[in-house]
């Protein structure tokens, strides 16, 4: 195989996101900074798929599709009129947990009552974890490659370093990377929920000494990744850099992190040495702090083993956008992009007391900052790892 | 073929609202694909729907062989009339 063609630098030039927080870069921004109910079911409740699908469109599309198109349709907006570069050196990076398993429930229940010959014949395309991916391709005529990752809730980071790759590389000019995810059923909360995966008490809390599991939630969002020359000479507006990525495995268990969180740390530190930054120069961490009492003890110890005590501010947006699997690294990824934006780091609502024994600097109320590097955590069952390290325009 | 004018306008509200296109655009020599948009597996749900809605079994490949939206409704009528 060749070498990559090229060695080009990734910016943002385009965001997209619809999540329980609010659909909209200005609505979640403000939704990071209000604090939630207690509910241990998020829904994107104010998502209306009419206003982004025709409805011929919408009824073959699994809702994690129509999550996806709103937010890559939103992205492509933000990114403005600008002609897209060669059809052919564009591409989509979609990553998802579980697709289209909500069609997929119903359609169970539709052979059990009717029997096989009522089973709807876009089952198969619209539960097909590529379906998000596929569909974004096709509304906007991307014809480069068009790939979907999923590994559980790090394929929305892993999806994004994917496609911001394949622009650093000179494959494409233009990528819609991103994740979604939306699988709030019966039989999937009913899963997590005897996993004791969710909270009882319907209060995400990131990093709390009572932290008691997470709240299941849907979102998506896509980013446009460009190569930054082309992007600068058109006098692009720049949202951020994609400074460096990195993916590593726990090989350790299938659900539970592994001790002190050394696969999360092992991975911070390549997503550092990939963008040629070390742990001083980085600003924050936006974290996977998924509520649950492993995840933020490893998530925790690998930080403080990375950065030392207290050693960068930590931020976790989860209080708020519960858990979206698939879409959060995504979500997350906004998130940062916003923070460099509003020059603040968004607050860890839902937190009350930090569990001290995790030695971490958490931000529990907005705080004003110099924008700088920053590394974005998703960690997802399977012992996947991802992390990527975004950087103000 | 007499078509009853009943089971035509049936007929006409479930499909559009299947294909989603208006009621307006399904004439008899409309296309299914170039005017209607069908494609194969909108065919199979739309045939499920007839079949649902009028009571009838469609033949398994019937919903194949049709390209004009006047021969959906001619095989309705005669399945309707057959079938009955």
């Amino acid at each position: 195989m060749r070498a990559p063609a090229a060695a080009r630098r990734v910016v943002v030039t385009g965001l997209g996101v619809v999540s329980p927080a609010g659909t909209g870069a200005e609505a979640f921004w403000a939704g990071l900074r209000t604090a939630p109910a207690d509910r241990q079911q998020r829904r994107a409740d104010d998502f209306d798929p009419t206003a982004w699908l025709p409805p011929r469109e919408a009824r073959r599309a699994d809702r994690f599709t129509q999550l996806a198109l709103a937010a890559g349709q939103m992205a492509m907006d933000d990114r403005g009129p600008a002609p897209l570069p060669d059809p052919g050196r564009c591409g989509v990076h979609l990553g998802t947990g579980m697709g289209g398993v909500s069609t997929l429930e119903v359609q169970v229940g539709v052979l059990a009552e009717r029997g096989p010959g009522r089973v709807s014949p876009f089952t198969i395309p619209m539960v097909m974890p590529n379906a998000g991916a596929a569909a974004l391709s096709l509304r906007f005529g991307l014809q480069g490659p068009c790939e979907t990752i999923t590994t559980a809730c790090a394929a929305g980071t892993h999806s994004l370093a994917a496609g911001a790759r394949l622009v650093a590389d000179g494959r494409c000019d233009l990528v819609l990377a991103g994740g979604a995810e939306s699988l709030m059923t019966p039989t999937s909360t009913a899963a997590f929920s005897i996993m004791r995966a969710l909270s009882p008490s319907g209060r995400s809390r990131p990093f709390d000494a009572a932290r008691d599991g997470f709240c299941l939630s849907e979102g998506a969002a896509v980013l446009v990744l460009e190569d930054r020359e082309a992007a600068l000479a058109r006098g692009a507006r720049v949202h951020g850099e994609v400074l460096g990525a990195a993916s590593t495995s726990d090989a350790h268990h299938v659900t539970a992190p592994a001790p002190g969180g050394s696969g999360a740390g092992a991975c911070m530190r390549l997503a550092l040495e990939d963008a040629e930054l070390t742990t001083s120069d980085v600003r924050a961490v936006n974290a996977h702090g998924t509520s649950t009492p492993l995840n933020d003890a490893a998530e925790g110890a690998a930080i403080t083993t990375v950065f030392g005590p207290g050693g960068v501010p930590v931020s976790g947006i989860k209080g708020v956008t519960g858990h979206s699997l698939g879409a959060a690294g995504a979500l997350e990824a906004v998130s940062v992009l916003l923070s460099f934006a509003a020059r603040e780091l968004p607050p860890t609502l839902g937190t009350a007391d930090v569990d001290p024994a995790l030695e971490l600097d958490v931000v529990l109320e907005p705080r004003a900052w110099e924008p700088g590097p920053t590394l974005s955590n998703s960690f997802g069952f399977g012992g996947h790892n991802g992390c990527l390290v975004l950087g103000p325009a | 073929m007499t078509t009853s004018p009943d089971l035509t306008q049936r007929l006409k509200a479930l499909s559009a609202e299947q294909l989603s296109v208006s009621p307006a655009s399904l004439v008899r020599d409309a296309s299914l694909v170039d005017d209607l948009g069908l494609d194969s597996l909108a065919a199979i749900e739309w045939g499920m729907a007839i079949e649902d809605a009028f009571g009838l079994s469609l033949p398994e490949d019937a919903m194949g062989r049709v390209t004009t939206y006047g021969d959906v409704e001619e095989l309705v009528t005669r399945l309707a009339r057959d079938q009955a």
